[in-house]
């Protein structure tokens, strides 16, 4: 007999987490966005000290944290759906993590290379 | 009137093909399982699961026209000529229109379908105030056909481990009885990233559902019983 | 005393066999008798609602944010922030036509998956959880993602 064995017990955490990020993503994004609107960056200087300043650098930090935890639940659930073979699928799962963590070390060096304004 | 029937018999054929067939309703057919009927009369080689021929028990459920629904229930008229008729999807064909319902079963049963309580029965009935009953509406009146689950992409991919919308319609059923008690041990059992949360609210089930019940409603609602026990 | 009970199985028609006893479990290895058992899954044939369509561009959308969108995301900050050298670079690659396209797809992936992201949102709360509104939502998500596209490339052009 094949028995199917399920019940590891973090769906509902991946579920919310999946949505909170998605909530703060958002909120970050259309205040960026709003920003842009009022006073667009024509040149470098301007773009650099608006990244250059603390805050915006943390919330943007955390705004790329939530983008890459997001895209792991999300890529996640894809690889779940459409790929059986569970070595295969932990072997992807592994790229993805690895991947997003590389993307992250990346980030957090693109944004204190910067020195502070 | 012209139909296009997915034939496969595994005694003589070696993959499924489309079989045209053209009769005339007589004016007293006026639901798809009439014009079936007298199909088989022309060629009783044609297999099919039917019984009650009013949408109460659930078995004539097939692909029609690439949509999931009930043969005795759907009108002739209003249907796209050829009528095109399939088993229903990501179930394994047994034969022609009927296909292998055990996955989908299987589903069904694991989610305990009945009543758990372990106090002693009373005299008479367990009773209910007419709200407690009224939360059951809209729950209880599913009759089992599959076409929710079987129209569900989630549900495709996944039959072994996602139990779909039918199962996950009738888990809520149990935990929205005010005469259950296992709501912990429903919850426990549901919590897992594959029996309950390879739904990704595409809707396809409450599309396709006969009946008009709204799986993805209830399952929305365990989410929120998930929820409000976890934070 | 009582009448003898009818054998069910003079009652039936002679041609449905009626089981009174379990059925007999075949040996092991004779027990997969139908083997060749097709499975109809053809996805064309198949008439997925527009909601599904909705559903499936949410996916789609997020794997092409997740590759090339992250890497290209970094990628351009980088080059961006680096130094005014850089940055006039990647103004005048910004105006190459394969940098535009790519920016367009980028983009409507993103304001796709955040109009249906949204929906997706909505739904969880209960809100537009009904048929009839959860296929006008799809529309307005679908018309929602295209519409903001072309007004947000527009107005970066201008
Ligand atoms: S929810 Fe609807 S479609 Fe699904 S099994 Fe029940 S009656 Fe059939
Ligand atoms: S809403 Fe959920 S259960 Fe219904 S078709 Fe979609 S994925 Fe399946
Ligand atoms: S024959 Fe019973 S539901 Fe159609």
């Amino acid at each position: 007999m094949k028995r199917i064995v399920t019940g590891a017990h973090y769906g509902l955490r991946d579920w919310l987490a999946q949505r909170v990020t998605a909530v703060i993503m958002t909120i970050f994004v259309l205040c960026l966005a709003g920003t842009l609107l009022v006073s667009p960056l024509p040149d470098y200087p301007a773009w650099k000290s608006l990244l250059g300043n603390q805050w915006m650098r943390i919330a943007f930090f955390l705004f790329l944290i939530g983008l890459f935890w997001h895209a792991w639940i999300g890529i996640r659930n894809i690889l779940m759906d459409y790929v059986h073979a569970t070595g295969i699928r932990l072997a992807l799962q592994i790229g993805v993590i690895v991947s997003l963590l590389f993307y992250t070390v990346w980030s957090a060096e693109i944004l204190w290379a910067l020195g502070s304004a | 009137m012209r139909f296009s029937i997915y034939r496969f018999d595994p005694d003589k054929d070696d993959r499924p093909y489309m079989q045209d067939y053209d009769i005339v309703p007589e004016p007293a057919d006026r639901m798809l399982l009439d014009a079936l009927i007298r199909i088989k009369s022309v060629d009783d080689s044609l297999s099919l699961r039917r019984s009650c021929r009013e949408g109460v028990c659930g078995s004539d459920g097939m692909n029609i026209n690439g949509r999931n629904g009930l043969a005795c229930i759907t009108p002739l008229v209003g249907l796209r000529e050829p009528v095109e008729l399939r088993p229903l999807p990501g179930l394994p064909v047994i034969r022609d229109l009927i296909v292998d319902m055990t996955q989908f079963f299987r589903q069904y049963h694991s989610i305990k379908p009945y009543l758990i309580n372990n106090d002693p029965p009373p005299e008479t009935e367990r009773l209910q105030s007419p709200a407690d009953r009224a939360a059951l509406d809209g729950l209880y009146e599913c009759i089992l056909c599959a076409c929710c689950s079987t129209a569900c992409p989630s549900f495709w991919w996944n039959p072994d481990k996602f139990v779909g919308p039918a199962g996950l319609l009738q888990a809520y059923r149990f935990l929205a009885d005010s005469r259950d008690q296992a709501t912990a041990e429903r919850l426990d059992n549901l919590e897992d990233p594959y029996r309950l949360f390879r739904c990704h609210s595409i809707m396809n089930c409450v599309d396709a559902c006969p009946k008009g019940l709204n799986p993805t409603g209830a399952i929305g609602k365990i989410k929120d019983m998930m929820v409000r026990r976890t934070v | 005393m009582p009448p003898p009970r009818p054998d069910v199985r003079n009652i039936v028609p002679p041609w449905i066999t009626v089981y009174t006893k379990p059925l007999p479990v075949p040996p092991r290895g004779v027990q997969k008798l139908q083997t060749n058992r097709p499975t109809f899954l053809n996805l064309l044939k198949i008439r997925q609602p527009l909601p599904a369509v909705v559903s499936i561009l949410h996916r789609i959308s997020g794997v092409l944010l997740f590759f090339p969108g992250i890497p290209l995301l970094l990628y351009g900050l980088e080059m961006t922030l680096r130094s005014p050298e850089d940055y006039a670079r990647f103004q005048s690659l910004a105006g190459s036509l394969p940098f535009r396209l790519v920016a367009l797809l980028l983009l409507w992936c993103f304001l796709h998956h955040l109009c249906a992201g949204t929906r997706f949102l909505a739904l969880d709360l209960h809100l537009g959880g009904a048929l009839p509104q959860a296929r006008l939502t799809s529309r307005v998500v679908l018309a929602a993602g295209i519409t903001l596209t072309l007004l947000i490339s527009s107005w970066i052009l201008q």
